[in-house]
């Protein structure tokens, strides 16, 4: 639903943007250069600045902010203005910032890096300063990072006085006055390391925002750009790609160890990454990148690791063994606030590690990582940013890369994707990925041995191409694995196109927006056209970092889980730029309306049912039953199918050994596929030989409910039309909804002739056979002398007679419910009519027992639960052949043998004869005899609820 | 989840066990067994009834002194491990002729009444296959069963309704009108009808709550009394003495007697219902036999219940002549005088050991 909403407000956003934007295109068009697409994309972002910049980088959350407040001026509108002040008053500085990052890097990457960093505000300060550092473009970018804070703080705005973080108060002052900012960027700057402090604050900023998903996606774009901006402080190329690669290699060695270890072990990768993978990656996705970012300082474990040779092996050290102190340093760092005690011992560790030029470059690298370690440290919760610059970093450094791998990358990525814009992108996403190997061996052979540069490089390029091909395994497995585990891998966009080969409504599209070029992939038969169009296109390409901050990012990024959510009927989206993916989830496939129940009609009551789509079902519940207390708890069963089921409780009433052993029944299931909830109810049952259901069904929400409320458990599957209840009790079979909507006296009347129908249903013809084969003195002489009457003609026993006609309205039953509606019309008229009386007429059945079986059929169908009148049409056969060989005596064996099966059988543990072996007199209340309401007054001893009295006293 | 547990028998359990256990056969004949004393054997039931609440004491006491014993394992404390054994093998031989003789009392009447041209075989396997699926589910299957079977045969007892109304209501005076000879012939014949109780010494460890078990017992007794007493009455005011004497099963006259539009006969539901009532007093000795071969092998096997199943079959065959059958079955309800009033001695020869014990210490 959330989504929904956020799709709706998206829309609603984007045309206010629109104008906006469309301002700033006209603007950055006229402006633009000829440059392909990135280029020109930055170029006019930066040089449009005044309106676009600021309110696209601004945009993610606060566009509609700052819109409204500049039209609306409502309170926010201070705020909103001090900020657009600050972006508009930044332009000018912007403009000749991105001037000079242009020149000086005249990577298209950088040119970007700018365009992305253009918003301003903190930026003139910050840029001032670091201009006479030495790298502007990394200032500038640092200064984009902490522009989104701004946008955080209008947002946050409420929060920020219940967090009142330093670092936050601080930002914000940063960013509005200036004077403020400019010292204490001047404090941090001449500290030491500027950038670090940007970066913490930028990262110190983006906690609160984390809380939503919209924000959780800014805060990775600051990080990101933060790591460029360390990177370029630093400005040294090699360390640059060595923090990025650091970063970056991590992340791949990941995939690829994870990606590598199933192929080998000979598993289906998906598996074993489902598996395997998805929990530990989350836990360790932010675990990772703290460590991510520890490993550029961890130069020592670096060298410790070294000897080992496996670069992977010392990514799991380092991430083992630093991160605490790194965290506790960058802890105590984030909590000082940015201000100069950070910078200090920031320094004091940089000198201590400095020694070497290398461990300058390290250093640099460190520093840069830390505030981003610090920043997530602190902001623990937040865990999603942490990932999220790691991912973010990764991309930069491709761009940084040298262009060896982007040759490779590009031919492939242009065999590939098709649109033209797009393969620049695609190229450079490709290229980060391959260069990554490369950044990796840098960083290797500039701090390592030479071992660990083979195995990483090694694997990654396998990766980045092939990365079903097992090529790297054998190396890699063992190392790779450790490391697999603790580490998000990352996910190649030609490893997706892979496994969805083959799969011909697999859509991979490309849209080219300002975030750079972005691939929608998703499988078009499980998405409405008219939904993917209005919650991802449609935003997508009006204003696609919104877009981008309110999906979700993919947590636990892994192979598995990306496809699996593709097929899922999720989209993902994949930013080439910073190689992310995000997941929409926009799965719509057709479904049927709500229509009335056909199983379980019934005269008066609510008459909707379920329909085959979980969601409709579990909200037909929830309409119901409006409080917290009801859980529904998700499972995914089925190895094949993956089905989703929903175990649904009221958490006060429920028992917890019932829960507890019907959650262990479904943890335990191994099959394959489960195309209705009856397969799982015979699965999970506590008898599967038993010809009766020991679990209940309905397809009518209200029977649900019902049994909600009074502690039971049910259980609702994707696909499936009907729910499961348990535990359920024999005499429930012969409960129907309606009872309760019926005075008592109607509904009394009903449920005994339910009761009694079923034990006629058995009885009767098997009775017809035993009086007149064995006991014709049972009947009374003018009863026996008709029926003999009727039977003069018939040649055969009676048993066979009632076999023959039994078997008749069997096939008749089956005939007319298997075939079209209209022929089976025409077979109820020919099997009850022509059929009936030519086998009257013809002498093979006798009149009376056409009667009687006609009276059982229909007793049969009294039950309002139909597999119950299934189990009776089995059992029934059981007593016509006792009677057959035995008479009455045979009928009170199989009547004793029913009953010592039913006695015996119990319903998730519990007694399935429940009211009759007596468990609370109370339920005789509700049983074959409906009292009025106000006497039921207990909940059912079956379910042994936790509270037993249905009046709050 | 009952298999897990030892103690699984409630109140409710024990109060039907020991009634559905007492009424079998015994019930059918009750007036006819009584007939010695001639219309005061109406009153007999209670008389019955009395004598089994006070026969019930040693049991329940012996059982309270052993708590998680049953009685094959008391014998084994008691007697030293072969006496005991050995006492046990007999318990089992008992309870296994017990069960023959209820099945096959119950077949002859089948055969009499309602299969008269068939052979006994087909439904002898049936009942027994019946008793062992009965007892496979362990005790508390079988007090499960005796519940069911209560709802399911009670309601006969409307029956004697027209009974009560054909019949004479001074037959059930004078109340002494016997001698000591007849007094003495109709206890022997007719406390039959009370064996029964005596299993409780074998269940009685699983029973939840052992203090209340005598209470139990007790209800089930009188439950039991209360249908011997309906019976014995009606049958008292609808029969003349002679037809007491003279009919072996006068409670199937007495359902004759019923007159429904749209059934003749219903004795015939009578005796095929009857079953439920046999499958429990039958199920119980087989359960009892079971567990005396487990203690005396020293083994929990279901594999038991088979083979005891199978020795019944066997008994309930053997290739030997019907006189010899009938005093076998017959005689085999006096033994059970004996376990009755055995706990008795059981408790002296608790109370000797004890000083024994005592002495020595």
């Amino acid at each position: 639903m959330n989504i929904w909403k956020r799709a709706r407000k998206l829309i609603v956003d984007s045309n206010k943007k629109t104008l906006d934007y469309a301002q700033s295109k006209a603007q950055s068009t006229a402006q633009t250069k000829s440059k392909p697409t990135d280029q020109s994309k930055v170029e006019p972002k930066n040089q449009s600045k005044p309106e676009s910049n600021a309110e696209t980088k601004v945009m993610p959350t606060d566009q509609p902010e700052t819109k409204s407040a500049a039209q609306t001026k409502a309170k926010p509108t201070d705020e909103s203005e001090t900020k657009s002040a600050a972006q508009t008053k930044p332009k000018p500085e912007d403009e000749s910032e991105t001037k000079q990052t242009k020149p000086e890097s005249t990577e298209g990457t950088w040119t970007k890096s700018a365009a992305q960093t253009k918003p301003k505000p903190e930026d003139e300060s910050e840029t001032k300063q670091t201009k006479p550092e030495s790298t502007e473009g990394t200032w500038t970018k640092s200064a984009a990072q902490t522009k989104p804070k701004p946008e955080d703080e209008s947002e946050t705005k409420q929060t920020k006085p219940e967090s009142t973080e330093g670092t936050w108060t601080k930002s914000a002052t940063q960013t509005k006055p200036k004077p403020e900012d400019e010292s204490e960027t001047k404090q941090t700057k001449p500290e030491s390391t500027e950038g670090t402090w940007t970066k913490s604050a930028a990262q110190t900023k983006p906690k609160p925002e984390d809380e939503s998903e919209t924000k959780r996606t800014k805060p990775e774009e600051t990080g990101g750009t933060w790591t460029k901006s360390a990177a370029q402080t630093s400005t040294k190329p090699k360390d640059e790609t060595e923090n990025k690669t650091a970063a970056q290699t991590k992340p791949e060695d990941e995939s690829e160890t994870e990606r590598k270890k199933p192929e080998p072990t000979g598993e289906t990768w998906t598996k074993s990454a489902a598996q395997t993978k998805p929990k530990p990656t989350d836990d360790t996705e932010t675990k990772t990148a703290d460590q991510t970012k520890p490993k550029p300082e961890d130069e020592s474990e670096t060298k410790r690791t070294k000897p080992e040779p496996t670069g992977e092996t010392w990514t799991k050290s380092a991430a083992q063994t630093r991160p605490k102190p790194t965290d506790k340093t960058e802890t105590k760092t984030a909590d000082q606030t940015k201000p100069k005690p950070e910078g200090g011992t920031w320094t004091k560790s940089a000198a201590q590690k400095r020694t070497k030029p290398k461990d300058e470059s390290e250093t640099r690298s460190k520093y840069q990582t830390k505030p981003e370690s610090a920043g997530q440290t602190l902001l623990k919760p937040k865990d999603e940013t942490k990932p999220k610059s790691t991912d973010e970093s990764k991309p930069e450094s491709p761009t940084e890369t040298k262009a060896e791998p982007k040759d490779e990358s590009e031919t492939k990525s242009a065999a590939q994707t098709k649109s033209k814009p797009t393969d620049e992108t695609e190229t450079k996403t490709t290229n980060q990925t391959k260069p990554k190997p490369t950044d990796e061996s840098k960083l290797e052979s500039v701090g390592k041995t030479l071992s660990k540069p083979k195995d990483e490089s090694k694997p990654e390029p396998a990766e980045t191409k092939a990365k079903p091909t097992n090529q790297p395994k054998p190396e890699n497995q063992s190392k790779t694995k450790s490391i697999a585990q603790n580490t998000p891998e990352s996910v190649s966009l030609e490893f997706i196109k892979q496994e969805l080969n083959d799969i011909d409504d697999a859509v991979f599209k490309d849209y080219q927006t300002k975030e750079g070029v972005i691939t929608v992939i998703y499988l078009s038969s499980l998405i409405d056209a008219l939904t993917i169009h209005k919650t991802v296109v449609s935003p997508l390409v009006t204003d696609s970092d919104q877009l981008l901050k309110s999906i979700e990012k993919v947590e636990g990024l892994n192979n598995h889980t990306i496809l699996l959510a593709i097929a899922n009927g999720d989209t993902i989206l994949y930013l080439h730029e910073n190689q992310q993916y995000f997941k929409a989830q926009t799965f719509s496939p057709p479904q049927r309306a709500i229509s009335p129940s056909e199983m379980e009609s019934s005269v008066i009551g609510p008459q909707d049912s379920f329909t085959e789509s979980l969601k409709t079902n579990i909200s037909l519940i929830k309409r119901r039953i409006q409080q917290p207390g009801l859980k529904s708890k998700g499972f995914i069963i089925g190895k094949e199918t993956n089905t989703k089921i929903s175990v649904l409780y009221i958490k006060h009433l429920v028992n917890n050994e019932n829960l507890q052993r019907i959650e262990q029944r479904i943890k335990e299931l191994d099959y394959d596929g489960f195309l209705d909830i009856t397969v799982l109810k015979q699965l999970v049952e506590d008898n599967p030989f038993s010809p009766f259901p020991q679990f209940g069904a309905t397809s009518r929400p209200d029977s649900a409910v019902n049994s909600l409320l009074d502690g039971r458990i049910v259980i609702a599957m994707e696909n499936s039309q009907s729910v499961m209840i348990c535990p359920y009790s024999f005499l429930e079979m012969f409960n129907s909804p309606e009872d309760f909507y019926n005075r008592w006296s109607t509904a009394t009347l009903l449920r005994v002739l339910r009761f009694a129908g079923f034990f006629i249903t058995i009885m009767l013809t098997p009775t017809y056979i035993s009086a007149l084969s064995y006991h014709p003195g049972i009947l009374p002489f003018e009863l026996l002398i008709m029926i003999q009457e009727s039977r003069s003609k018939v040649p055969f026993p009676p048993m066979i007679e009632v076999l023959f006609i039994e078997l008749v309205i069997e096939i008749l039953r089956e005939a007319g419910s298997r075939m079209p509606s209209k022929i089976g019309q025409t077979i109820g008229i020919v099997g009850g009519i022509v059929i009936g009386t030519a086998a009257v007429e013809a002498g093979l059945v006798s009149n009376t027992l056409i009667v009687l079986v006609a009276v059982s059929a229909l007793l049969s169908f009294l039950l309002p639960n139909f597999l119950m009148s299934n189990a009776s049409r089995v059992v029934r056969y059981i007593f016509i052949l006792a009677a057959g060989l035995f008479g009455l005596l045979g009928q009170m064996l199989a009547l004793a043998w029913l009953f010592n099966h039913l006695l015996n059988l119990t319903s998730l543990g519990t007694p399935y004869m429940t009211p009759v072996i007596p468990r609370s007199w109370s339920d005789l209340k509700d049983s074959v005899i409906r009292f009025p309401l106000a006497f039921i007054q207990k909940r059912k001893g079956l379910s042994r609820a936790k509270q037993v009295k249905k009046d709050s006293k | 989840m009952d298999v897990t547990k030892k103690k699984v028998l409630n109140g409710y359990h024990v109060v039907f066990l020991v009634q559905n256990i007492m009424i079998g056969m015994a019930l059918l004949s009750l007036n006819n067994t009584l007939s010695p004393v001639g219309y005061s054997q109406w009153w007999f039931p209670i008389l019955f009834g009395i004598i089994a609440n006070i026969t019930l004491i040693p049991m329940v006491w012996i059982a309270l002194q052993y708590k998680d014993d049953d009685l094959f394992d008391i014998h084994e404390k008691l007697f030293g491990k072969w006496i005991g054994k050995l006492l046990n093998s007999l318990l089992i031989i008992y309870a296994i002729v017990l069960f023959a003789a209820v099945i096959n009392t119950y077949l002859d009447l089948v055969q009499i009444s309602a299969l008269q041209d068939r052979t006994r075989i087909g439904h002898l396997i049936l009942i027994i296959l019946l008793a062992v699926f009965i007892v496979k589910g362990g005790i508390k299957s079988i007090a499960r069963f005796c519940i069911l079977t209560f709802f399911l045969t009670g309601w006969l007892i409307y029956f004697l309704r027209w009974g009560i109304a054909q019949g004479e209501i001074s037959h059930l005076l004078p109340l002494f009108n016997f001698t000591a000879s007849e007094f003495l012939d109709a206890t022997k014949k007719g406390y039959t009808s009370m064996v029964g109780y005596e299993i409780l010494m074998v269940f009685f460890p699983y029973i939840i709550h052992p203090k209340k078990a005598f209470k139990h017992a007790s209800l089930g007794i009188w439950l039991t009394v209360f249908f011997y007493l309906c019976t014995a009455i009606v049958g008292v005011m609808y029969f003349s003495e002679w037809q007491l004497k003279h009919l072996f099963y006068p409670v199937l006259k007495l359902f004759q007697a019923v007159d429904l539009s749209f059934v003749e006969r219903i004795d015939t539901l009578g005796i095929t219902i009857w079953v439920f009532l046999i499958l429990t007093t039958a199920g119980g000795y087989l359960w009892m036999a079971k567990k005396g071969i487990d203690s005396v092998r020293n083994k929990n096997s279901q594999y038991h219940i088979y083979g005891m199943a199978v020795f019944a079959f066997i008994v309930l065959n053997l290739p030997v002549s019907k006189v010899f059958q009938t005093t076998l079955y017959e005689n085999v309800f006096y033994v059970s005088y004996g376990v009755i009033l055995w706990p008795i001695i059981l408790c002296f020869i608790h109370f000797l050991r004890k000083k024994k014990i005592e002495v020595i210490k």
